[in-house]
């Protein structure tokens, strides 16, 4: 499962594939795939990747506390 | 036009596995693509890899066909006269069965040319036929007389006054290619 890296516009990706060196012709499913190869993929310059970025994983959990402290 | 003179070539698999067969095949229909695929910018300096994909109708895709195991190949024929001479592709593979989905893929090949991508066991992909001249498939059903006699449809392809022989992808290509796949067993 991918945990840093998402499927750029997955939607429009069903029962698409995207072939990755190293590990051949897979689906693009976040479910099945994983970050190695996401990694691959990126370093093989595939359009279909995109590492998730660590400041927007901050940006979300600062606000979730905020939410949180504005709830209580 | 320069002559290419002869070089030394190296004709044995010495120490290395040599097998035949495909591992994956694709198809896209021949009107499914913008433009003529290929045109001779779309190749390197030998002639030997192509570097382009051809440009694809938006949302249209290449589709994987599943064959059954040993039933894909795929030939090359120089034939010609000298002077007149050019490369015939012949493409054949089996899809077994006879269901609903089969059928109705197999009814959309009516007088429509496709072209074809195979990936061999080396992990590349050759190109099948053009734009300027698809393959129109010969399709044949058998039913089977009895028991394990092969029911399905046998394919088969060929089509000669191409420009091109064996090509296969540029490997920085395959990054960017996303066939259609048949979706995973739930």
């Amino acid at each position: 499962m991918l945990k840093n890296y998402r499927i750029v516009d997955e939607d429009s990706h069903k029962n698409a594939g995207a072939i990755i060196p190293g590990f051949g012709l897979v689906p693009l499913d976040a479910e099945v795939l994983t970050d190695d190869m996401a990694k691959a993929a990126i370093a093989a310059k595939s359009p279909f990747f995109e590492e998730v970025q660590e400041k927007t994983q901050k940006t979300a959990r600062l606000t979730g506390t905020n939410n949180d402290s504005q709830t209580a | 036009m320069p002559v290419l003179s002869l070089g030394a070539v190296d004709g044995q698999c010495f120490q290395q596995a040599n097998p035949g067969g495909g591992r994956n095949l694709f198809a896209i229909l021949a009107k499914d693509v913008v433009g003529n695929y290929p045109l001779p910018e779309h190749f390197n300096a030998d002639g030997t890899e192509l570097t382009a994909l051809p440009t694809l109708v938006a949302t249209k895709k290449w589709s994987q066909y599943l064959f059954p195991d040993g039933t894909l190949d795929y030939k090359i024929d120089d034939s010609g006269d000298p002077s007149f001479q050019s490369y015939k592709h012949m493409i054949e593979f089996m899809m077994a069965g006879k269901s609903k989905a089969l059928r109705a893929e197999m009814r959309k090949y009516i007088n429509a040319g496709a072209l074809f991508l195979i990936e061999d066991k080396d992990g590349e992909y050759i190109l099948v036929f053009s734009t300027d001249d698809p393959g129109f498939l010969k399709k044949s059903f058998a039913l089977g007389k009895k028991g394990n006699d092969k029911r399905g449809y046998t394919l088969k392809a060929e089509v000669d006054g191409l420009t091109f022989g064996l090509v296969t992808l540029q490997s920085s290509l395959l990054a960017t290619l996303s066939p259609n796949l048949v979706p995973l067993p739930a």
